[in-house]
């Protein structure tokens, strides 16, 4: 290790161009596709409010088909509850909307600022671990009531009422009169399914009018070790039932494999009325990863072709002393991974860096708010992945100059100057 | 004993154009312990007998025996591991790896055999460069060395893995005399108190004098 080490830096001493263009070149490639892995990360991994991602199944559309009122989108609250209501199998459920609504709130400080607001029920604070802050949240009663209370976010409270005393004031949303009754900390707008900046119980009647149709997800946790497939097929049930009920109005549900996991929902869904894939989202992350790994790998391999060139005698008499082909490969290979994962690391910093300043380019909110956090984003499978993506990387770039050099004519080789 | 035996060697350099017979019915024993010189014309098939022996290069026709070992029917692996095993070499430009030091250029053989712990070779290592009187130079890269005492790592490199054969290209060709005169003692003092048989390329007369045998080569072929 410690003379593959000074090799290095013997060659970038004596090639400082070959070596360093290599590094950067590393660097740049590991950078782009840890932006991408890192950006799919925090669609899917767990971190806080969003603790048990693993768990989560969401109840999102409805589709109906048949003679008139006919379509696929959002369920309205009383729907939503007849599909996914006292499933087995089911930990916690909650229900609250799928689209947060983008309207104008005005405290105490005077001035309008546009929130996000999420209508949930008094389950959404069970099963999301929000940090409150200060104050409480809303329980059933309250949320039955559709009282016209609500939690804020901690950057919301700031925006509203400056410095203020902030539970028990009030304020203008949408031009309806609310009353602060907790202050939760921030969340990354990354956790899309309990995202928002004021969080308020009127998730009945808002979305309740006595059709199919409405804006309430189904949120569910998993209990540990329960199929997803298991609740599916009693959904399935669910919505045969449901097709009882529309008969009589020659209308019956498609069903789409509903509720969701995690990596259906991030992968877009795609629409109310398909059947979602999220291998194909997964294809099109692999074929990305692909190119961002080949197109560099093959200027990374001429590079390696340039360095080993100017070590055949070395590796001529490295040959006379017994150093047997495979050897030859192995050294290559490991002396070029090293550069690769020094390369590689300058690169997962980079994205990394990218990712805190930036990340809200990548939001579904397109605000850059809230940035995902340190935690969301050094995760193992984080390095791993880099680990793994500088592996195939080196593989891929030095393989072939490897196995050339290791096909070198040992007597032409020392004879080399 | 014989150590090396070759039998009816013949190499031949084949192009589209151009057959070129670098060696011609080559019948050579060299007992163990012999220091045995090679000498002849540039270009008369020394180096390639050399490189022969050495198992760097295959003829293309004939038999190579080292310790009684057919070397004829050994793959690439396997005379790897008999050159590791058996052979040291030592060049005329000495062949030291720019960005190792001294004690990793000499410690390279032993890299290469199995069953070596690294305190193990670090200590043939320090041995042999006592020996050689370079232990100040240890820590040294090749490029802060004078050439003689580049060849006196390269010797020690050729040694430090224990080989019955030690194979020397012009090793004093690159050195002034008395530097050359130096590395020549090293070789006599291998040769005779280790028991190392060396055969040695040489165009110096002199030197060639001092070894036991001189194999005189011309046109690829052993004329005495």
């Amino acid at each position: 290790m410690k003379n593959k080490i000074l090799q290095i830096i013997y060659d970038l001493r004596t090639q400082p161009v070959i070596g360093w263009v290599t590094i950067i070149g590393t660097a740049l490639s590991i950078f782009l596709i840890m932006v991408v892995v890192m950006m799919q990360q925090v669609t899917v991994l767990s971190f806080a409010p969003e603790t048990h991602r693993d768990r989560m199944l969401y109840g999102i559309y409805i589709h109906v088909e048949g003679e008139g009122n006919t379509g696929s989108a959002g369920m309205c609250y009383s729907l939503a509850k007849k599909l996914y209501d006292n499933l087995d199998g089911v930990e916690e459920i909650s229900y609250n909307s799928s689209w947060l609504d983008a309207v104008d709130a005005k405290g105490t400080t005077g001035k309008s600022y546009t929130v996000q607001v999420r209508n949930t029920d008094e389950g959404f604070w069970r099963l999301f671990d929000f940090k409150l802050l200060d104050g409480r949240y809303y329980d059933a009663e309250e949320v039955a009531a559709d009282r016209n209370i609500a939690v804020i976010s901690e950057k919301t409270a700031r925006n509203l009422f400056g410095d203020n005393e902030v539970i028990g004031q009030h304020f203008l949303l949408d031009h309806n009169d609310y009353e602060v009754i907790g202050v939760v900390a921030d969340v990354s707008m990354f956790a899309t399914m309990a995202f928002g900046e004021v969080f308020t119980p009127k998730i009945i009647k808002t979305w309740d009018d006595g059709s199919l149709w409405g804006n309430v997800t189904a949120s569910m946790l998993i209990k540990p070790g329960v199929d997803f497939e298991y609740i599916r097929n009693q959904v399935k049930g669910r919505y045969a039932s449901l097709d009882g009920e529309l008969a009589a109005e020659n209308r019956k549900t498609v069903y789409h494999e509903s509720p969701f996991d995690q990596e259906t929902v991030a992968s877009g869904v795609g629409g109310s009325n398909i059947t979602p894939d999220p291998s194909s989202g997964r294809r099109t992350r692999y074929i990305i990863y692909a190119i961002l790994l080949i197109v560099p790998a093959i200027n990374l391999s001429s590079m390696l072709h340039s360095r080993l060139r100017r070590r055949v005698n070395e590796i001529g008499i490295r040959r006379a002393f017994g150093c047997t082909r495979k050897r030859i490969i192995k050294e290559i290979l490991s002396e070029s991974f090293i550069i690769t994962a020094i390369g590689g690391f300058i690169g997962l910093v980079a994205a990394i860096l990218f990712a805190l300043f930036y990340g809200g380019l990548y939001s579904d909110f397109g605000t850059s708010s809230v940035n995902p956090s340190l935690s969301m984003l050094i995760r193992t499978q984080t390095f791993l992945f880099a680990l793994g993506a500088c592996f195939i990387l080196n593989i891929i770039s030095a393989a072939v100059p490897a196995w050339h050099a290791s096909r070198l004519n040992p007597v032409e080789a020392i004879n080399t100057k | 004993m014989a150590l090396i035996e070759l039998n009816g060697i013949e190499k031949v350099y084949r192009t589209k154009e151009i057959e070129t017979t670098a060696l011609e019915n080559i019948n050579l024993t060299v007992d163990k312990g012999e220091f045995v010189s090679v000498m002849g014309p540039s270009g008369c098939g020394k180096s390639t007998l050399l490189n022969i022996i050495g198992l760097l290069d295959k003829p293309t026709q004939g038999t190579v025996r080292l310790l009684d070992t057919n070397c004829n029917t050994l793959g690439d692996t396997a005379l790897s591991h008999f050159r590791n095993a058996n052979i040291g070499f030592v060049f005329q430009s000495f062949h030291l790896i720019p960005s190792l030091n001294v004690a990793a250029n000499i410690e390279l053989p032993l890299t290469y055999r199995s069953g070596i712990s690294a305190a193990e070779r670090r200590r043939r290592v320090d041995e042999v460069l006592e020996r050689l009187d370079m232990t100040h130079r240890k820590k040294h890269l090749p490029s802060q060395l004078s050439g003689g005492q580049c060849q006196r790592v390269a010797i020690a490199r050729a040694i430090v893995g224990q080989p019955s054969i030690v194979l020397a290209d012009e090793p004093t060709g690159n050195l002034d005399s008395t530097m050359g005169a130096e590395v020549m003692d090293l070789l006599h003092d291998l040769n005779r108190q280790d028991g190392i048989t060396i055969v040695m390329v040489t165009h110096n007369e002199a030197q060639a004098q001092q070894t036991d045998r001189i194999v005189r080569f011309f046109d690829g072929r052993i004329i005495s």
